[in-house]
């Protein structure tokens, strides 16, 4: 036992405790509905409208459609109607259709949007379905063309969002 | 009309009141003017000797009440003429604008609470593409201008108003250049062929820091402007002839449209650049004055006066259309009566201008800032500050940059810690919640009197705030969320607030107030709601994160001085791999093999020059001995199979 590398382990060990320590420092802090909006807001920033309608509450989740959110509608129709119009592209409408109505006119593109924190409201749970309702910080990164050079801006806005549990846990309702 | 109305009925009781009998005075008027309108107008009142019996004192007493009351713009004479008592008022004039201010100073020498007569004159000549021939009309009577007299017979007492209340116009006339126009009680005389446009509009905006701005927009019609081309006027191009250098003009309207909008846009550095390019576009003599004095009693708000008179007769016939003016001088002030009637929209004051009249609007106007901004924070939940920033509008007058000052300095004596730079104010809040609350309404309250307490609902009148937690998604930073109504218009008056997030390693704060963007900078009005969001470094976290990298930096380095250790490790290891009965022979036939693990063997003076070779080699002596006892072990092991 003399020759044990007790030192060698001591270090390994350390080394694991610090890792799985850092990990745990900085790894993010987020319950199962900051979860589903981080994901979400992820979803729509890399434009991606197969995840963004994964995360969101449908009929399959025993929500009657109505209670739909109307982001995706919304950027769908948008999308229809614009780009039949061919004045831009599908990804470009995705973001910037997200955060139209808080981005400045003078904006040319979205570029990022990045959900800052969030704030629990209220927590339902009525007629077999558990809902809440969070507050959210997103900060929105944008262009502007300042003497033909781009130049990028950001805004932050408050937003509520109101989810529900369904059978693969939270879903964005609106 | 109702002013005119009552205005004849004063006259008569005045003047001619006490004449119950069938007969009155009767009230003529003859205005002579020659080509550049220098003439005269003469008024004349005729009183039988029948009717000057009733007036106490006659005709003696009339002319005395004349003496002490006529308006220095006018002049008169009393006669007897055979019998008759004839009153002969006269005003000269050399020139329209002469006379426009002549009227306008006697109607005012007259003008009692309820009127609201802008007098207006129409005088042309001459050929334009626009019109042809001559035209002179007003839109006041001779009474109008008599109301001085009525009003001051009134107060004599020499006549009593019992008497009755009759009175006849005699006969009216203009005479232009020799010639003789019949004309009723308002004067008009009209030779014109017209070719005029539909109408005007001239939106003026003034700045606090003294610049203007001026849109005048002509709108007209296909047909016109078909006649105006047989005329020999393509009105695009007059009207783009008269544009002032550095200004624009441009065509509004689409190009397929049965009416037609031309707009120019003047900009100057002061009213007078802006009324001389007004001048050149309308082609008449116009005004803007505009002032503002610091209230001595109310700090921090000045009364603003602003004068002026569009004439656009030059375009546009003023039976069928008008001008409307719309002014925006500084922001937010409010205006009180005027003499005319006006709407308001936008922070822009609307009316229609007469030709030539000069318009007055007064108001109280709570002296501006460049920039108000606003910052708050939390560091718990029941700890927090606040901020004010008042930055002074560049080029404003001194007295009211003094006097918005004031106000901020003497509002900060009831809350918050003022400090001044540069003219520049900060008004400082810190502590817990409930005094913060308390502070910033106190300071807002000073400035408008009134020191706020909480309702009913535990509310303050201009600032609430509610603090809670919020998840910034990092253990490393702590967020607080504060939800804020605020009213901070009795300070900044109707300026606007401007948000600045600031962000950086340590934290910062954030704010939401469904504002305007400008240069990344959140602008919103001076009352309203906003959240903001305070993230601050969690010192637990941030002692773990330390924590967590020393002991991960430290076993990093522990395994770095100790790698020889790995073969050792991998001695066990090996030990570990050993079948369990041949390590019994092995036990039994080597016995020196196992006394590596169990009782190091005393280094042999055999084995010395092979370690002083290793060493020599660079190998570490304390390994050497291990990788050549694993040698020798596997040797053994060897020796064993």
């Amino acid at each position: 036992m003399k020759n044990f590398p007790v030192k060698l382990l001591v270090s390994v060990l350390c080394v694991i405790a610090g890792v799985v320590l850092l990990a745990v420092t900085v790894a993010p802090a987020k319950d199962p509905c900051e979860k589903t909006i981080s994901k979400y807001i992820s979803a729509i920033n890399s434009e991606n409208p197969e995840k963004v309608h994964d995360l969101e509450f449908s009929a399959d989740d025993y929500l009657d459609g109505t209670a739909l959110g109307g982001l995706l509608g919304g950027i769908q129709d948008s999308y229809e109607s614009e780009t039949e119009s061919g004045e831009t592209t599908r990804m470009e409408l995705f973001k910037s259709s997200a955060v139209s109505s808080r981005v400045p006119d003078d904006a040319d593109k979205v570029k990022k949007i990045k959900l800052l924190g969030c704030s629990a409201g209220e927590n339902i749970s009525e007629y077999g379905i558990t809902a809440a309702e969070y507050d959210i910080l997103v900060e929105v990164t944008y262009t502007v063309s300042e003497d033909g050079e781009e130049t990028d801006r950001t805004i932050c806005y408050g937003d509520t969002v109101s989810l529900a549990k369904g059978k693969s846990g939270y879903r964005i309702v609106g | 009309m109702k002013i005119i109305a009552r205005a004849g009925t004063v006259l008569l009781l005045a003047l001619i009141i006490c004449f119950t009998a069938a007969c009155g005075a009767e009230i003529s008027t003859k205005l002579t003017v020659d080509g550049s309108f220098n003439g005269t107008r003469e008024i004349t009142a005729v009183i039988d000797s029948d009717d000057i019996t009733k007036v106490t004192g006659g005709a003696a007493a009339l002319e005395q009440v004349i003496k002490e009351s006529k308006p220095a713009d006018m002049d008169y004479t009393v006669k007897n003429d055979g019998g008759n008592t004839v009153i002969t008022f006269t005003i000269k004039f050399s020139g329209l604008e002469e006379y426009r201010t002549k009227v306008n100073n006697i109607i005012d020498a007259g003008r009692t609470e309820d009127s609201d007569l802008v007098p207006e004159v129409v005088f042309e000549t001459g050929k334009t593409y626009f019109k042809e021939g001559f035209r002179l009309s007003e839109n006041f009577t001779s009474v109008d201008l008599l109301n001085w007299y009525i009003n001051a017979l009134e107060e004599s007492g020499i006549i009593s108003e019992s008497q009755g209340n009759w009175y006849e116009i005699g006969e009216n006339k203009i005479v232009f250049s020799g010639k003789e126009y019949s004309s009723g009680s308002r004067l008009e005389a009209d030779e014109q062929i017209k070719r005029c446009l539909s109408g005007i509009n001239v939106t003026t905006t003034v700045t606090t820091s003294g610049s203007f701005e001026r849109v005048i927009e002509f709108t007209s019609d296909n047909d016109t402007e078909e006649e105006l081309e047989k005329a020999g006027c393509v009105l695009e191009e007059y009207l783009k002839n008269l544009c002032p250098n550095g200004d624009t003009f441009e065509k509004t309207s689409e190009e397929d449209s049965y009416n037609n909008t031309y707009a120019f846009t003047l900009n100057a550095d002061s009213a007078e650049e802006l009324v001389e390019k007004t001048d050149a576009v309308l082609q008449t003599k116009n005004k803007l004055s505009i002032t503002a004095e610091a209230l001595e009693d109310t700090p921090g708000t000045a009364a603003v006066s602003v004068t002026e008179s569009i004439d656009g007769t030059y375009y546009i016939d003023y039976d069928s259309a008008r001008v409307t003016s719309r002014l925006k001088v500084y922001d937010g002030v409010e205006y009180g009566d005027a003499d005319t009637s006006y709407s308001t929209e936008d922070g822009y004051l609307i009316y229609r201008p007469n030709a030539g009249g000069e318009y007055t609007f007064s108001g109280e106007w709570k002296i501006g800032f460049s920039e108000i901004v606003f910052s708050a924070g939390a560091s718990g939940l029941d700890k927090m500050n606040a901020s004010f920033v008042f930055k002074p509008i560049e080029g404003l007058d001194s007295s009211l940059a003094e006097s918005a000052g004031t106000l901020i300095k003497s509002a900060a004596e009831k809350g918050g810690k003022l400090t001044e730079k540069d003219n520049v104010y900060t008004v400082s809040f810190s502590g817990s919640k409930d005094d913060v609350e308390k502070e910033i309404n106190s300071f807002i309250g000073a400035a408008s009197g009134y020191v706020p307490e909480k309702d009913g609902n535990g509310k303050y009148a201009y600032f609430n705030v509610e603090l809670e937690k919020y998840n910034t998604l990092s253990r490393l930073k702590k967020g607080i969320r504060g939800s804020v109504s605020y009213d901070f218009s009795p300070v900044t008056g109707s300026s606007d607030i401007t948000f600045e997030n600031k962000s950086g390693l340590f934290g910062g704060t954030r704010y939401s107030a469904n504002g305007s963007y400008e240069d990344g900078k959140e602008i919103a009005g001076s009352s309203g709601s906003l959240y903001f969001y305070t993230e601050s470094v969690s010192v637990l976290w941030t002692a773990v994160l330390a924590a967590a990298l020393i002991v991960l930096i430290a076993g990093i380095v522990m395994l770095i001085m100790n790698r020889n250790e790995f073969s050792k490790l991998k001695t066990v290891l090996a030990g570990m791999k050993k079948p369990k009965a041949p390590a019994v022979q092995q036990e039994a036939a080597d016995a020196p093999s196992e006394s590596v693990d169990e009782f190091p063997e005393p280094v042999t003076p055999e084995k010395e020059p092979a370690m002083a070779a290793a060493g020599a080699a660079g190998e570490s002596p304390a390994t050497e001995p291990e990788q050549q006892t694993v040698s020798e072990s596997g040797s053994g092991e060897e020796d064993l199979l």
